[in-house]
C-alpha cells in the first residue's frame, strides 16, 4: 500500500505516456484484448487503464462484457487476443496465458468479491478470512486470527467470526467475503455484482461497507454493478460497455447527468423506469 | 442344531478370510479410485486416456472374468501371484474403477464459484483441492462408498472360485464333505447377514450427514 499514493489524478488517463515510470505504472491496463465464446465476442478489441487508487464503475446491459473485464482480469479467463497488465507485469500477451509461476505474483495484488459470495461452507467465517493467509502466505495462526478478527470487526461482524457461512444472511456473508480477500491485502478490489443475490434489505450494509473501504483505502477498485446509485457514488469513472466495447466513459456527475452518446443515454433512461 | 455348532469353526474361520478379504480390498479400492478420480482430472490426454480405458473396461467386463483371466492367464505369460494376492489385486482394481468414478464426479459436483474463490485467493492448484474442493466433495461420496463397502462384502465370494477359502468356499467344501446344503447355506446365508449388519448402520449414518455436517446446521440469525 505504500505504492499506492494517487500519482494519477483521479480519473485522469495516462495514455498520452507511453513510457512511464515504475511508480506510475497503471494498476491495469488491457491492450487491444478480445474474448470469445465459440462465435460469441464478448470483449472485442478493448483497451482500458486504471490507475492505482483509481475507483471505476463498469456499467451496461447484461452480456456486454463487464462480468468478464474482471474474469480476464483474476484470471478467472483467458483472452482470445491481445495483453493484460497489473502494475506493469503480463497476465497474459497474444492471447495466451502465460505461467503461473509468472501470474502469481501479479494475481497476489488482486482481490476479488463475487455475487453469489462464494464462502467455503465447510469453514467459519473467521477460517474463511483465516484461510488463504495462513495456506497461501504462510502468516502464523495467531497473526491470521487477529487480522481476521479485525477485519471482521471493520465489515462489522466481530461477534459472527464462529458461525458457518450457512447460519448468516446473505449480507452478512457478503461481508464476510470482502473481509476474506481483503486479508490478502490486495491493490487492486474487483467487486462483481455484489447486491445482485440480496435481498433490498441488506443491499446498504454490504454498500456502506465498500464506501468505508473507498474512503479508507487507497486501493484501485473496479465495480461491476447495477446499483447505478453505488455507480455513481463510488467512482472516479465510469465505463458504459455494450457488445464488449466501451461505449463511452467519464466523470460519474457528467455521464449521469448528460452522456453524449445515445445508447449510454437510452441505457440510463431504461434502468431508471 | 448340532451339525451346525460342529461345522461353525470351520464356518467362522472361512467368514474372518471374507472380513480380511473385504477391508483389504476395500483399502485398496480407496486408494485406487482417489489415485484415478483425482488423476483423471489432469487436463492431458496422456493421463485421462488411460485411465478412461482402465475405468471402462473393469467396469464393463464380469468380475468373475477379471479374476479367471488375472489368476488363469497371467501366470501362462510367466506373472504369478498368490490367490489370495490375485483375488484382492482384482476386486480392488474393479472397485476402484467404479469408485474413481464416485471420486470425480462428486469433485465436479462442487460448486465452480468454490475454485473461482480460492483462484482468487491466489492459491496454488494444489491448495485449492487440498483445502477447498475435496474437502467439500467428500460428504458427497460417503453413501456411495458405503453402499460399495456393502457391493464389495457380497463381492468376495466370487474368489471362492479361484480356491480361496473365504465364507462360501468353506461353505462349499463342508457340503462337499458333510452333505447337508440346507443347514450349510442356510448358515452362510446368516453370517452374511450378520457381517453387513455394520454396513447397514454405518450407510444410515452416511446418508443422514451426506451433505456435510455443516450444512445442516440451523441458522442462529
Amino acid at each position: 500500500m505504500v505504492m499506492g499514493i494517487a500519482v494519477i489524478p483521479k480519473g485522469g488517463h495516462v495514455l498520452d505516456k507511453l513510457e512511464s515510470p515504475a511508480s506510475e505504472l497503471p494498476a491495469v491496463e488491457f491492450v487491444e484484448v478480445s474474448k470469445s465464446f465459440g462465435a460469441l465476442r464478448v470483449i472485442d478489441n478493448l483497451s482500458l487503464r486504471i490507475g492505482r487508487s483509481e475507483r471505476v464503475s463498469l456499467i451496461g446491459p447484461s452480456g456486454s462484457g463487464k462480468t468478464t473485464i474482471l474474469r480476464l482480469l483474476m484470471t478467472l479467463e483467458k483472452p482470445s487476443e491481445g495483453t493484460i497488465k497489473v502494475f506493469g507485469g503480463a497476465l497474459s500477451a497474444g492471447g495466451r496465458g502465460l505461467r503461473e509461476s509468472d501470474v502469481a505474483p501479479l494475481r497476489a495484488k488482486i482481490g476479488m468479491v463475487f455475487q453469489q459470495f462464494n464462502l467455503f461452507p465447510h469453514m467459519t467465517a473467521l477460517a474463511n478470512v483465516m484461510e488463504a493467509p495462513v495456506q497461501v502466505l504462510r502468516m502464523p495462526k495467531p497473526d491470521a486470527k487477529a487480522l481476521a478478527e479485525s477485519l471482521l470487526e471493520r465489515v462489522g461482524l466481530k461477534e459472527k467470526g464462529a458461525s458457518y457461512p450457512s447460519e448468516l444472511s446473505g449480507g452478512q456473508q457478503q461481508r464476510v467475503a470482502i473481509a476474506r480477500a481483503l486479508a490478502m491485502k490486495p491493490q487492486i478490489m474487483l467487486f462483481d455484482e455484489i447486491t445482485s443475490a440480496l435481498d433490498p434489505e441488506v443491499i446498504g450494509e454490504v454498500l456502506d461497507v465498500v464506501h468505508s473501504l473507498a474512503h479508507e483505502t487507497k486501493m484501485a477498485m473496479l465495480v461491476v454493478t447495477h446499483e447505478m446509485g453505488f455507480a455513481r457514488d463510488i467512482a472516479d469513472r465510469v465505463i458504459f460497455m455494450e457488445k464488449g466495447r466501451i461505449v463511452e466513459e467519464g466523470k460519474p456527475a457528467k455521464l449521469f447527468a448528460s452522456p453524449d452518446n445515445v445508447r449510454t443515454k437510452a441505457f440510463l433512461n431504461a434502468v431508471k423506469r | 442344531m448340532d451339525f451346525v455348532l460342529q461345522i461353525y469353526p470351520a464356518l467362522l474361520r472361512g467368514a474372518l478370510v471374507t472380513v480380511l478379504l473385504t477391508v483389504m480390498s476395500g483399502a485398496a479400492a480407496l486408494a485406487v479410485g482417489f489415485a484415478v478420480g483425482l488423476a483423471r482430472l489432469i487436463p492431458s490426454r496422456w493421463v485421462s486416456v488411460p485411465l478412461t480405458i482402465y475405468v471402462e473396461v473393469f467396469r464393463n467386463t464380469s468380475s468373475l472374468v477379471q479374476i479367471f483371466y488375472f489368476f488363469f492367464v497371467l501366470p501362462l505369460v510367466g506373472i504369478r501371484f498368490e490367490a489370495f494376492t490375485t483375488g484382492c489385486a482384482v476386486l480392488a482394481l474393479n472397485f476402484g474403477a467404479y469408485l474413481s468414478e464416485v471420486v470425480r464426479s462428486a469433485i465436479l459436483s462442487v460448486d465452480k464459484g468454490q475454485y473461482h474463490a480460492a483462484v482468487a485467493l491466489n492459491m496454488p492448484v494444489l491448495l485449492r483441492y487440498r483445502r477447498i474442493i475435496i474437502p467439500q466433495a467428500i460428504p458427497v461420496m460417503l453413501p456411495a462408498f458405503g453402499n460399495y463397502a456393502l457391493e464389495m462384502l457380497k463381492a468376495t465370494s466370487l474368489v471362492s472360485l479361484i480356491t480361496i477359502t473365504e465364507l462360501t468356499f468353506s461353505g462349499a467344501q463342508l457340503v462337499q464333505f458333510y452333505g447337508h446344503p440346507t443347514e450349510i447355506y442356510l448358515s452362510i446365508f446368516v453370517i452374511y447377514l450378520i457381517l453387513a449388519i455394520p454396513f447397514i448402520v454405518l450407510n444410515r449414518n452416511l446418508e443422514k450427514r451426506a451433505g456435510g455436517k455443516w450444512k445442516t446446521r440451523v441458522p442462529t440469525t
